[in-house]
């Protein structure tokens, strides 16, 4: 016999990464450490190369973290990654003692300020980013564990899914694309500030994934839903402040979007 | 009975909050101080009254991400109003803070929004509306009058006002949770909400219960931190949300819901300031010096050890 | 004839436009046992969320002791006197017996606080009266299951109702607790309280029941005395065809199996043990034959299954499967090795709710429709589209969720889903309960195809029939332990109920 489902308290079996604005910090700080550095200065070509796979694989290592706490010790998502979320940025800052770091170096600011056909490279790379996830999400075999993973934890382990593989890969890929945005940001700026990057940014994220449709409840993932909500609450943003309306009144706009977009798709759920 | 205690990981909090002091107070001069502990008691009553809400509300499976910015509207809704005295600038404070609480409810029982976006969406909305309010500044209270008073003001030089107005939001989260069926209804929709409506249990005033409770705490810690700080401040509370959470968990509350503890919550909240309170001390000692930065790397360390611990300690018991 | 306690009639229910219930009537006189069976769909369930205030009728009347009401919600249902326990045991397991018992009718101190002695008490008194000896202090998820079935009759009971409905009751309970169960039903009976009984066991209804309502596609089709019926009769009447269209093919689509002789041996488990539930179990199982496993509930059956399928580690005895030198210490490894384990817990451990029905069904091959970690989604959609037909899966389309399928097309998508890996080896752990009538018999009809392929079947079974007709043969556990195998033909119900209870062949 069915009854009744779908109480919004049921624990969601999804996950949740609340670190990604502390992997963006960590990522970015490293990033002018290392092509700052004397070594770097004396071999540019690999002093660059090593400033962009250095810190991608540090981030990496930080989603290694969080997949094992919470694929083989079980930890709660939300609790595991609250742990990088309070002590990443930390970590930063220690790293760069504190101090803004600014710095001229042309080669890597073109991941933030240069241009492709027109269109700034970030976009370029956001882009790309955005199509093979989503081929991966839906032709590959790791997205569709990713789906059975996110939909029915249990089921997917009787039916052979390698669960834990493929949780610790999951939070691997969004630190090390955290990674990568938090080096852009540092592009763009040609300066590295660890107390300020990627600041509130896990936020930002899970408001575009929802707005963008992903089932909050894990299961069913449109990327292009995701980078759809990020694109629209970006412009909404930029739109609503060239227009004279201040960066307060974006916010509480920002929110009453969320809500509305929640609330559709709860509608269309049921 | 001890065996429970373990495996909840109440009776862990409280016996490293007691290593912990006892640490303390024999390695630093000062640390057993009235000045230490009537600084520490002050400072921490908001996070005690933030930890104190989120457990509540955590209890029913649900979260409140949006304690933070509310407690900074709170605090610039207070300053803007002290100079019309304690008297009014309290009140409206925790009025901001249940207005917040009341839209939360409204999204979560009205609009049947998952609680991690409605309070989401609360969070950035309460933000706004303090930058809005206080204009992107700080706002000053006024010092003339006795707004101030509950900030600074101590009983016997010892325990601040504000301790003590925490203490009895503790009381009241206690005795409802343990002493009433409304905290019954509390943990039954933690445990099982379907059960609870099945059931008949009146969920939906337990809900909005929780997120006004969380809310109003969340409005209180706002004017404590408006009156013990002289300011108003719409930037404050970043991160607040987090912190409560990881007391609540620290005190052994599920993150699911139907378990947890008020008291153990409070000896979470203790636990996180007194960390804090011994890097200052050892900070003082000038032995080694610990950058500011370095405290939220000790803090998530400690996050981590006890998420270990905890990982370790709840691990299911087979049935028998 | 006494006036009705309840009496529903003509109740009409759609949901989006598709109606669930056209013309649902139902009587229930004060102090009698009602039963009310249908396959699934007919409208059982829709019915009873009627009664129990969780849905809102479209049309039609509902009397309860003689006067018109309309229940909005289970509150209201519950101060009426109607008390419902539902299949998925709807307490809360991290609270205590007492509160389970006490929740939402607390007694209170004159202060309004919870008067804890007062619930105590009570808890003490209805547990006292069902014979229950248990500390009630404990939380209630640390009682099996039969317990917390008892403690949600305790809490219906401590509410006083006029009319519990109880939903496949006995669906978790072993031989000795559905006895307890209906002693406390009796007695409740007895106590002048109605019961309104919904089961897919046939037997159940004929050993408590008094009265009888059928229901099919969304209609009342009879309401009878239970004295007046036999059991083909019911049978007929829930599948809409005469008695002796069924009489002549059997009860079970595994009836009239012949054993394939001389099959190679494909799985060898001696002395096998994982824990408490799982002491010592062989067992040798052959190509082309099927072997039950009979036992009571919490006799190791399921223990049994998880074990060879790599679920649980063992902790004694060797599982060896033809050709595979490794020991099995994953489900992974297990469906490498050839061996499909189709879960008798189909929400849980079955369907990916939100997942279409080709996602579901090629779960399990996936790896081998994949090159260099892409789906070969040509080849996907060809084999789901063969299994669609070969099995006769209603969905609207294989992209449409499994969540919107009914209970038996989403057991059938499963079925695909292992039978899709080509097993030599198929575990299935009570594959046709909770499915109706129709689907079961299909179900077994493709089970039974397969074995003459030259599959090994593992069949767990409550059902006897199932069993009897359908093994080769039958090994019986007791206490996590396998104490016989009885032998096709020549196995009767007695015999093996026998062996069930005494461990000794009649």
């Amino acid at each position: 016999m069915r009854w009744p489902q779908g109480h919004p308290h049921d624990p969601p079996p999804g996950g949740i990464d609340l670190s990604v604005g502390s992997v963006m910090a960590v990522a970015g700080a490293l990033a002018p450490i290392i092509f700052l550095s004397d070594w770097a200065t004396a071999n540019p070509g690999l002093g660059l190369a090593a400033s962009i796979a250095v810190p991608l694989l540090v981030a990496a290592l930080c989603g290694l973290f969080n997949g094992v706490l919470i694929a083989l010790l079980g930890v709660q998502p939300i609790i595991a990654t609250l742990i990088f979320f309070i002590s990443g940025r930390g970590i930063a800052q220690v790293l760069t003692n504190g101090n803004l770091q600014t710095f001229t170096n042309p080669d890597f600011t073109w991941l933030g300020t240069g241009r492709l056909l027109g269109l700034p490279v970030q976009g370029w790379i956001a882009l790309a980013l955005t199509i093979t996830i989503a081929l991966v999400v839906r032709r590959s075999l790791y997205g569709r564990y990713l789906l059975s993973v996110g939909g029915n934890e249990r089921a997917a382990t009787l039916a052979g899914v390698p669960v834990a593989r493929v949780k610790i890969t999951t939070y691997v890929i969004a630190a090390t694309l955290a990674g990568l945005a938090g080096m852009i940001v540092v592009a763009q700026n040609s300066a590295s500030d660890a107390a300020r990057i990627g600041q509130l940014m896990e936020l930002d994220a899970i408001a575009a994934a929802v707005v963008g449709g992903a089932a909050l409840s894990g299961g069913r993932a449109p990327i292009f839903g995701a980078l759809l909500g990020a694109v629209f609450i970006q412009l909404m943003g930029y739109t609503l402040i060239a227009n004279g309306i201040s960066d307060e009144m974006t916010l509480i706009v920002t929110a009453a979007i969320i809500v509305l977009a929640v609330w559709l798709q709860r509608g269309a759920r049921a | 009975m001890i065996g429970t205690l373990l495996r909840q990981g109440h009776l862990a909090v409280w016996v490293a909050l007691a290593v912990l002091i006892l640490f303390g107070t024999l390695r630093y001069d000062n640390f057993a101080s009235a000045y230490n502990l009537s600084s520490f008691l002050g400072y921490n009553s908001m996070f005690i009254l933030i930890s104190v809400g989120m457990c509540l509300v955590i209890m029913t499976g649900g979260i409140d991400l949006s304690v933070g910015t509310v407690a900074a509207l709170a605090s610039v809704v207070a300053a803007m109003l002290s100079p019309l005295g304690l008297a009014v600038a309290l009140p409206a404070g925790m009025a901001a803070g249940l207005a917040a609480g009341a839209l939360n409810a409204a999204m979560i029982t009205g609009l049947r929004l998952p609680p991690f976006m409605a309070t989401l969406a609360t969070m950035l909305a309460a933000k706004g509306a303090a930058l809005w309010l206080a204009d992107n500044r700080t706002v000053p209270v006024d010092w003339t009058s006795d707004f101030t008073a509950l900030g600074m003001n101590k009983v016997a030089d010892l325990l601040p006002w504000t301790i003590l107005v925490a203490l009895v939001a503790v009381v009241i989260a206690w005795v409802v949770v343990d002493r009433t069926p409304l905290g019954r209804t509390i943990l039954a929709i933690g445990g099982n909400a379907e059960a609870a409506h099945l059931m008949g249990l009146k969920t939906r005033r337990a809900e909005v219960f929780v997120y006004l409770f969380s809310g109003a705490c969340a409005g209180l810690a706002g004017v404590f931190l408006a009156s013990g700080y002289g300011a108003g401040q719409p930037l404050e509370g970043a991160g607040w949300e987090l912190a409560a959470i990881a007391a609540v968990v620290v005190g052994g509350t599920l993150l699911t819901g139907g378990m947890g503890s008020v008291t153990a919550t409070v000896a979470g909240a203790l636990l996180f300031g007194l960390v804090f309170n011994l890097l200052n001390f050892e900070n003082g000692r000038g032995t080694i010096s610990l950058s500011a930065n370095w405290q939220s790397v000790i803090r998530g360390a400690f996050l981590l050890i006890v998420i270990l611990l905890q990982a370790r300690l709840a691990r299911p018991v087979p049935k028998t | 004839m006494p006036d009705a306690l309840l009496q529903m009639t003509g109740i009409t229910k759609s949901f989006g436009g598709v109606p669930a219930l056209a013309d649902g009537t139902l009587s229930i006189l004060p102090g009698e046992v009602h039963a009310i069976v249908g396959q699934n769909g007919a409208g059982k369930s829709t019915l009873i969320t009627i009664l129990t205030g969780v849905y809102r009728r479209d049309g039609g009347t509902v009397r309860w002791q003689g006067r018109e009401v309309d229940l909005r919600s289970p509150r209201e249902a519950q101060a009426a006197g109607i008390a419902t326990i539902y299949q998925e045991l709807t307490l809360v397991p991290q609270r205590t017996v007492i509160e389970n018992i006490v929740l939402g009718y607390e007694p209170k101190t004159r202060l309004g606080m919870t008067d804890w002695r007062a619930a105590e008490a009570r808890t003490r008194a209805v547990l006292g009266r069902f014979g229950i000896d248990i500390d009630p202090h404990r939380p209630l998820g640390s009682y099996p299951t039969a317990i917390q079935q008892l403690v949600a009759i305790g809490r219906a009971a401590a509410m006083e109702a006029k009319l519990l409905i109880m939903d496949e009751p006995t669906s978790s309970l072993d031989e000795r607790e559905v006895q307890v169960l209906f002693g406390v039903i009796r007695q409740l009976k007895a106590q002048g309280t109605s019961i309104l009984y919904v089961s897919h066991f046939l037997d159940e209804i004929f050993e408590l029941c008094d009265g009888v309502t059928t229901l099919r596609d969304g209609r009342t089709v009879g309401a009878a005395r239970i004295a007046d019926l036999s059991r083909l009769d019911l049978i007929a009447a829930m599948l809409g065809r005469s008695a002796e269209d069924i009489r002549s093919v059997g009860m079970t689509e595994l009836s009239g199996q012949s054993r394939a002789e001389g099959g190679a041996v494909v799985l060898e488990a001696s002395g096998i043990a994982t824990g408490r539930r799982l002491r010592k179990l062989d067992l040798t199982l052959r190509a082309g034959e099927i072997v039950g496993l009979a036992g009571l509930l919490g006799s190791g059956r399921t223990e049994a299954a998880r074990a060879i399928f790599g679920m649980d580690r063992l902790t004694a005895g060797t599982v060896r499967l033809a050709d595979q030198p490794a020991a099995i210490t994953s489900p992974r490894a297990a469906i490498a090795a050839g061996m499909a384990f189709l879960s008798e817990d189909r929400k849980t451990e079955g369907i990916i709710p939100d997942l279409s029905v080709c996602e579901n069904l090629t779960l399990a091959l996936l790896p081998r429709l994949a090159r260099m970690g892409i789906v070969d989604q040509k080849r996907e959609r060809r084999i789901v589209e063969g299994f669609i037909a070969a099995l006769g899966i209603k969905a609207a389309h294989m992209d449409q969720p499994i969540r919107q399928l009914s209970g038996g097309n989403q057991q059938k998508v499963l079925l695909g889903r292992w039978l899709a890996i080509e097993p030599r080896l198929l575990i299935l752990d009570e594959p046709t309960r909770g499915v109706d009538v129709g689907a079961k018999r299909e179900i077994q009809a493709i089970i039974k195809a397969k074995v003459k392929e030259g599959c090994a079947v593992l069949l767990i079974s409550s059902e006897f029939e199932e069993l009897i007709e359908g093994a080769h043969d039958i090994v019986v556990m007791q206490e996590g332990r396998s104490v016989t195998r009885l032998s096709n033909p020549g196995v009767t119900e007695d015999r093996l109920i026998h062996a069930m209870a005494a461990g000794a062949p009649a």
